[in-house]
C-alpha cells in the first residue's frame, strides 16, 4: 500500500517502473532512489538490481535519478580499484566520483560493445593510473629475477594450520608489499572473481600479458610466504 | 610439489581463498549522493540526438520503401530484362544502370525534374553528412573544442 502510494505520486519513479516492480526491486531502494536525503542504503542492504542497460536507456532518456541505481550498484568496485591503485582513502573518493561523473558525461557515447560495468572499471582505473602518477612518478615493476624458492605442498598446511585472523594477516601483509596495479590486479582476479578478458579490458594490458602478470604475482606470493613463514618458524 | 611452469594455471583456489580474506574498503558515507550532487544540471544530461535513434531508422527506412514503391513499378520489366542476359561482372555493372534507370523514371513519372532530383538527392547527403559529423564529434569531444 505504501509502496504503491509512494510510486504513483512520483513520476520519475513511475517512468522507471515496469508493471512488476514488486518482484524486481526491493522497498528500499525506491526510497533510496527517490530521496536523496536517505542514508546509503548499500550499507544495510543486498539490492536487487536490474540489467545496466535498463538504467542506461532511462538516463538517456533524461531520467537523471537513474543514475543513482547505477552509482550504487558499482560505487564498492569503482572505489576499490581506486584505493587499490592510490592507497589513499580521500583522494579514491575524489577519483572514484569524478569517474563517475565522467562516465554520466560520456554515457551517450557508451556503445555497448563491452559491458557497461568494464568500461565504468576502464574509466576508473584511468583516472586512478593518471593522479598515481601525477603523485609518484616511478612504477615500481614486478620483480623479474624472481627465484622459485617456494612449494606449494609446504606451504598449504602450514597457512591452513593458522586461525583465519592470521591468515588475513599474512595475506594483507603480502598484497601491501606488493606494487599498487599488481595488488589491484590480484583482487580483480582472484577477490572479484573477474575473468582474464576482463581485467585486461579494465587495465588496457592484453589477455597474454594478464596471464603472465598474474602467474608472476602468483610466484611472487607463495615466494614471499614462505619466507615469511620461515621467518615465523 | 607444485613447480607450476604452465602461465595458463593461474586459477589458484587456496590463494582465492586466502585473497577474499582481505577485508574490503568500505565505500565513504553518503558517496551517492555526493555524485548525484555534481551532475551536470538536467538540460545537460546525455540526451540522444532528438528525438531518438529509433525514428532516425524508421525514417531512413521509410523513405527508401517510398521510393522503391514510387520507383519500381515504373520500370519492373525493363529493369529485370536489363540483366537476364548479363553474367559475370557484367552483372553489376547492368544492376548499377537498372536501378539508376528505374528510379529516375519514377521520377519523371512523378514529374520531378533533373533540377528538383538533384535538390532531393543534396538535401539527403547533407542531412547524412550531418549525421556522421554529430557521431564524430560525440565520440571524439576534445575535436569539438575552439582552437586557442
Amino acid at each position: 500500500m505504501i509502496i504503491n502510494n509512494f510510486v504513483s505520486h512520483s513520476p520519475a519513479l513511475t517512468a522507471i517502473l515496469p508493471g512488476g516492480y514488486k518482484n524486481l526491486f526491493k522497498i528500499d531502494f525506491f526510497f533510496h532512489l527517490c530521496n536523496p536525503m536517505l542514508p546509503d542504503a548499500s550499507k544495510t542492504v543486498q539490492m536487487n538490481y536490474r540489467d545496466d542497460s535498463f538504467y542506461i536507456s532511462q538516463v538517456l532518456d533524461g531520467n537523471q535519478a537513474a543514475f543513482a541505481a547505477l552509482v550504487e550498484k558499482h560505487q564498492q568496485m569503482v572505489f576499490t580499484i581506486a584505493v587499490k591503485i592510490l592507497r589513499n582513502r580521500e583522494q579514491a573518493e575524489e577519483i572514484a566520483q569524478d569517474a563517475f561523473v565522467k562516465a554520466y558525461s560520456a554515457l551517450s557515447s557508451f556503445k555497448g560493445e563491452a559491458k557497461f560495468s568494464t568500461w565504468l572499471y576502464r574509466i576508473a582505473y584511468n583516472a586512478a593510473i593518471s593522479a598515481g602518477r601525477r603523485r609518484k612518478p616511478e612504477y615500481a615493476a614486478i620483480d623479474e629475477t624472481l627465484t622459485e624458492n617456494y612449494t606449494t605442498d609446504e606451504i598449504h598446511p602450514q597457512v591452513e594450520a593458522m586461525s583465519q585472523e592470521e591468515q588475513m594477516e599474512l595475506i594483507e601483509k603480502l598484497m601491501q608489499r606488493l606494487p599498487e596495479e599488481d595488488n589491484l590486479l590480484l583482487t580483480l582476479y582472484y577477490k572479484k572473481e573477474k575473468s582474464v578478458a576482463e581485467v585486461a579490458e579494465i587495465t588496457g594490458y592484453s589477455q597474454s600479458n594478464v596471464k603472465i602478470k598474474l602467474f608472476r604475482l602468483r610466484r611472487r606470493l607463495y615466494d614471499d610466504m614462505q619466507q615469511t613463514l620461515e621467518k615465523m618458524v | 610439489m607444485d613447480y607450476n611452469k604452465n602461465i595458463n594455471n593461474i586459477d589458484d583456489g587456496f590463494l582465492r581463498r586466502l585473497i577474499k580474506l582481505t577485508a574490503e574498503e568500505p565505500v565513504p558515507d553518503g558517496f551517492v549522493k555526493k555524485i548525484m550532487q555534481q551532475l551536470p544540471a538536467s538540460e545537460q544530461q546525455p540526451m540522444l540526438a532528438e528525438p531518438s535513434r529509433r525514428w532516425i531508422w524508421i525514417v531512413a527506412v521509410a523513405a527508401v520503401a517510398v521510393a522503391i514503391v514510387v520507383a519500381i513499378p515504373f520500370s519492373t520489366g525493363d529493369f529485370f530484362a536489363r540483366f537476364a542476359s548479363a553474367d559475370g561482372f557484367q552483372i553489376y555493372r547492368q544492376l548499377f544502370g537498372s536501378v539508376v534507370g528505374s528510379f529516375s523514371k519514377g521520377f519523371s513519372a512523378i514529374h520531378i525534374s533533373s533540377i528538383g532530383f538533384l535538390i532531393l538527392i543534396s538535401t539527403l547527403l547533407l542531412y547524412l553528412l550531418n549525421l556522421l559529423l554529430r557521431r564524430w564529434f560525440d565520440q571524439n569531444p576534445s575535436a569539438a573544442q575552439p582552437c586557442r
